[in-house]
C-alpha cells in the first residue's frame, strides 16, 4: 500500500511533468527504444517457434537438423551382445534407429548422442556402466553402431549407420508397455567462450511413443 | 621555418608523452606473451650452490597453494642395457639409447614435493623426458621420479583444500635421499644437461659430465 | 579557425578514422584465417618438416571391415587406413588431430580418442620413429583427390605446422577397397617396440 502511495508520487510529481515536456518526436522515439529493448528478450522481432510438438511413429524419420533419424524398434535385455554385459543394476534399455549424414562436414557423436531421450521413467544409470540412478531425462547414453558395436563418435557426410541408443536401467519395477521418446533438433552456430562452431542449440522436436519388447538374447 | 619551430614547441609535451602510449600500448596488447610463451618455456632458472640446484616454487591452484622447497645434485649419469634390480629385461626402441640418471636429494621432510618432471638435455637443446617413452619392460612400476619409492612425504589429496600431509601409516620422507630415473634417447647423442621442474617458467639446471661416463 | 568549422574539421576526422578502420577490418585476413595451422603439403614417401617433428606418409588402404586389436569396425562407407611415420623434432610430440578433405568438398575430422576414426600417433623420444595411423569410415565418393591434414593440437592449431598428405587415390582404388572384405591393421608402434604406453 505504502508502495503503491509512494509510485503514485512519483508518477504525478515527477514522471508525468516529464512527460508532458517531451515533445511527440522524443515521446515516439522512447517508446520504440523500449519496445526494441523489451523484444531482445524474447529474441527480438523474429518470429517465435510454435510450442507444438510433432508426434513421431515407429519408422517414422526426423530431420534433427545435423542428421535424419529413423527410430526402428525399442526394447531391452539384462545384456547385450559382447559389449554390454549383464547389467549389474538390472537391464539395458535400447532404442534401435538409423542416423544418416545430412551434412557437408563430420556432425560429433554428442550431437547424436543429444538427440533422443526417454521421458518420464527413474532410476536410470548417469552413464552406462554407473550405478548412480538419475531421472531418465538425465541419463547419458552409449551409442554404438548394431554390426560391430563400435562407438558412434563421429558421423561422416554420406554416411548411415544402423545404430543402438542404449541406456542403463535398475530393474527394481518393471518397465511399461511402451515407453515416451523425445526427439531433439540442434541448431549450429559458434561457441560463446572460443570460436569453434558446432551444433549447440538443442530443442525440442518431436516425440512419440513406441512400444517396447524383451530382446532375444 | 618559424611555423614548424612553433609546431615543435607546442607539440612538445605531446611528442613526450608518444614514445609512453606506445609502450603502453605494447605492454597492454602483449598479455599472450606470458600465457603462450613466459609460461610454457624454461625462463626462471634456479640458483645452484655448491654444486646443489636450488628448486624454489609453489603450488597454488586458488584454492590450495604450498611452497616446493628441494635441492639436488647429479650423482650419476649412464646409458646402460640393463637395469638391475628395477627391470629384468628392458625394450628400447630401434635407434634408442637407455640412460639412467641418478640424482642426491635434499629437502624438509614437511615439504610437499609430489609430480616433479625430469628431462635430458643434449647440446642441440634437444628435450628427452624421464617419463618412460621409448621403452618396455614387463615388471618395471613407475613411480614419482624425484622422491623415494616407499616414502613420498606430504602429499595434496585430490580436491582437498587441506594441507599436504603424509599419508596414514607411511614414514616420513628422509632428509636426503637418491633416486634414479630412465630415460631414452637417440643413440649417439650425449646428454649435457638436466633439468628439473615442477611448474615453468621455474626450473632447475645442473650440467652433466657425461662424455667420460659415455667411453666408460 | 572558427569554432564551428574545427568542430566540423573534428568530426570529419573520426568519420575519417572510422571508416579507415572498417576497411581495414574487411582486408585484414578473417579470424579462422589467421589462426589456421600452417600447412605443409606432402605426398606419399615425401616428408614434411613441422616444428614439431618430421612427418612422412607412407601408404593407404582400405576395407570394408577392418580387424584390430582394440576393436573391429564395419564400415558404413568404406573404411580407410593412412600409414605415416612421425619423428618428433626437439621435444617429445603426439599427433592429435586429423582433417578428411573428400573431392567432393566435403570434410570429417577425428582424433585419438574416437574408435570407430581414431588418429593413432603416441609421442616417442626425438629422432626415434613412430609408426603412426589414421583410421576413418568414410564415403567412398569423397576419396579420389581427397587430402588429409594432421596436426599435433586440436584445440590451438594456430602456432603450429600441420602436415597436408595427398592421398593420392584413384577410382580404381576405391573399387578394390570396396570389394576387399577384411584387412588387419596393426595400429601403431614406436619402431622397435611392441605397444606404447
Amino acid at each position: 500500500m505504502i508502495l503503491f502511495m509512494a509510485g503514485g508520487a512519483l508518477w504525478r510529481n515527477h514522471v508525468l511533468p516529464f512527460v508532458v515536456g517531451r515533445s511527440l518526436r522524443q515521446i515516439i522515439l522512447a517508446a520504440g527504444a523500449l519496445l526494441l529493448l523489451a523484444s531482445g528478450l524474447f529474441g527480438g522481432l523474429e518470429r517465435a517457434e510454435p510450442d507444438k510438438l510433432k508426434t513421431v511413429k515407429v519408422g517414422q524419420t526426423i530431420d534433427t537438423g545435423p542428421f535424419d533419424l529413423t527410430v526402428t524398434k525399442v526394447g531391452w535385455a539384462k545384456q547385450l551382445g559382447e559389449e554390454f554385459r549383464e547389467s549389474e543394476i538390472g537391464r539395458y534399455v535400447v532404442v534401435y534407429a538409423t542416423v544418416t549424414s545430412t551434412e557437408e562436414n563430420t556432425v560429433d557423436g554428442f550431437v547424436i548422442r543429444e538427440a533422443l531421450r526417454i521421458r518420464g521413467l527413474d532410476d536410470f544409470a548417469v552413464n552406462v556402466g554407473t550405478d548412480d540412478l538419475v531421472a531418465s531425462e538425465k541419463a547419458d547414453m552409449n551409442v554404438v553402431a548394431v554390426s560391430d558395436e563400435a562407438r558412434i563418435d563421429y558421423l561422416n557426410p554420406g554416411l548411415t549407420y544402423n545404430v543402438e541408443y542404449v541406456w542403463e536401467q535398475s530393474a527394481a519395477k518393471p518397465l511399461p508397455n511402451s515407453i515416451e521418446l523425445t526427439f531433439y533438433g540442434h541448431g549450429f552456430r559458434q561457441s560463446n567462450i572460443d570460436e569453434q562452431e558446432n551444433w549447440f542449440d538443442r530443442f525440442e522436436l518431436a516425440t512419440g511413443s513406441f512400444p517396447v519388447t524383451e530382446l532375444e538374447p | 621555418m618559424g611555423e614548424l619551430m612553433r609546431w615543435w614547441r607546442r607539440e612538445r609535451r605531446a611528442l613526450l608523452l608518444l614514445p609512453i602510449a606506445l609502450i603502453a600500448i605494447a605492454v597492454g596488447a602483449g598479455s599472450r606473451v606470458e600465457e603462450y610463451w613466459w609460461a610454457r618455456g624454461f625462463h626462471e632458472k634456479a640458483a645452484v650452490e655448491g654444486g646443489w640446484a636450488q628448486i624454489v616454487d609453489e603450488y597454488d591452484d586458488s584454492h590450495l597453494k604450498y611452497p616446493i622447497r628441494a635441492e639436488f645434485k647429479v650423482d650419476s649419469i649412464r646409458p646402460v642395457e640393463v637395469v638391475p634390480g628395477a627391470i629384468d629385461n628392458p625394450v628400447v626402441a630401434t635407434g634408442g639409447q637407455l640412460w639412467e640418471a641418478t640424482l642426491k636429494w635434499k629437502a624438509d621432510p614437511d615439504v610437499a614435493l609430489v609430480g616433479c618432471n625430469i628431462a635430458l638435455f643434449d647440446r642441440d637443446g634437444v628435450q628427452y623426458n624421464a617419463d618412460g617413452d621409448g621403452w618396455d619392460s614387463e615388471d618395471y612400476s613407475f613411480s614419482d621420479k624425484c622422491l623415494p619409492d616407499a616414502t613420498v612425504g606430504p602429499r595434496p589429496e585430490l580436491g582437498s583444500t587441506a594441507k599436504p600431509k603424509v599419508a596414514e601409516g607411511d614414514d616420513p620422507r628422509p632428509r636426503s635421499w637418491e633416486k634414479t630415473v630412465l630415460v631414452v634417447m637417440k643413440a649417439g647423442v650425449v646428454p649435457t644437461s638436466v633439468r628439473v621442474w615442477y611448474f615453468l617458467p621455474r626450473y632447475a639446471e645442473l650440467p652433466v659430465d657425461a662424455g667420460e661416463s659415455a667411453a666408460g | 579557425m572558427r569554432p564551428a568549422a574545427s568542430r566540423f574539421g573534428a568530426g570529419a576526422l573520426v568519420v575519417a578514422a572510422l571508416a579507415v578502420g572498417q576497411v581495414l577490418n574487411e582486408r585484414l585476413p578473417e579470424s579462422d584465417n589467421a589462426s589456421r595451422p600452417f600447412e605443409t603439403y606432402v605426398k606419399m614417401g615425401e616428408t614434411a618438416e613441422l616444428r614439431a617433428g618430421d612427418l612422412t606418409p607412407r601408404s593407404v588402404e582400405g576395407a570394408m571391415k577392418l580387424i584390430r586389436e582394440s576393436s573391429n569396425i564395419d564400415a558404413a562407407g568404406v573404411a580407410v587406413v593412412v600409414h605415416f611415420d612421425f619423428v618428433s623434432g626437439p621435444k617429445a610430440r603426439s599427433m592429435t588431430y586429423a582433417q578428411f578433405r573428400g573431392g567432393d568438398g566435403t570434410t570429417a575430422h577425428f582424433g585419438s580418442f574416437g574408435e570407430r576414426s581414431v588418429l593413432a600417433c603416441p609421442a616417442a623420444p626425438p629422432g626415434l620413429v613412430v609408426h603412426c595411423t589414421a583410421v576413418f569410415d568414410i564415403d567412398p565418393d569423397s576419396l579420389v583427390g581427397s587430402t588429409l591434414m594432421v596436426a599435433p593440437n586440436s584445440l590451438d592449431e594456430r602456432f603450429d605446422g600441420a602436415a597436408t598428405i595427398d592421398l593420392g587415390i584413384e577410382q580404381s582404388d576405391v573399387k578394390r577397397w570396396k570389394a576387399t572384405n577384411e584387412l588387419e591393421v596393426v595400429e601403431t608402434a614406436v619402431d622397435g617396440l611392441e605397444w606404447v604406453n
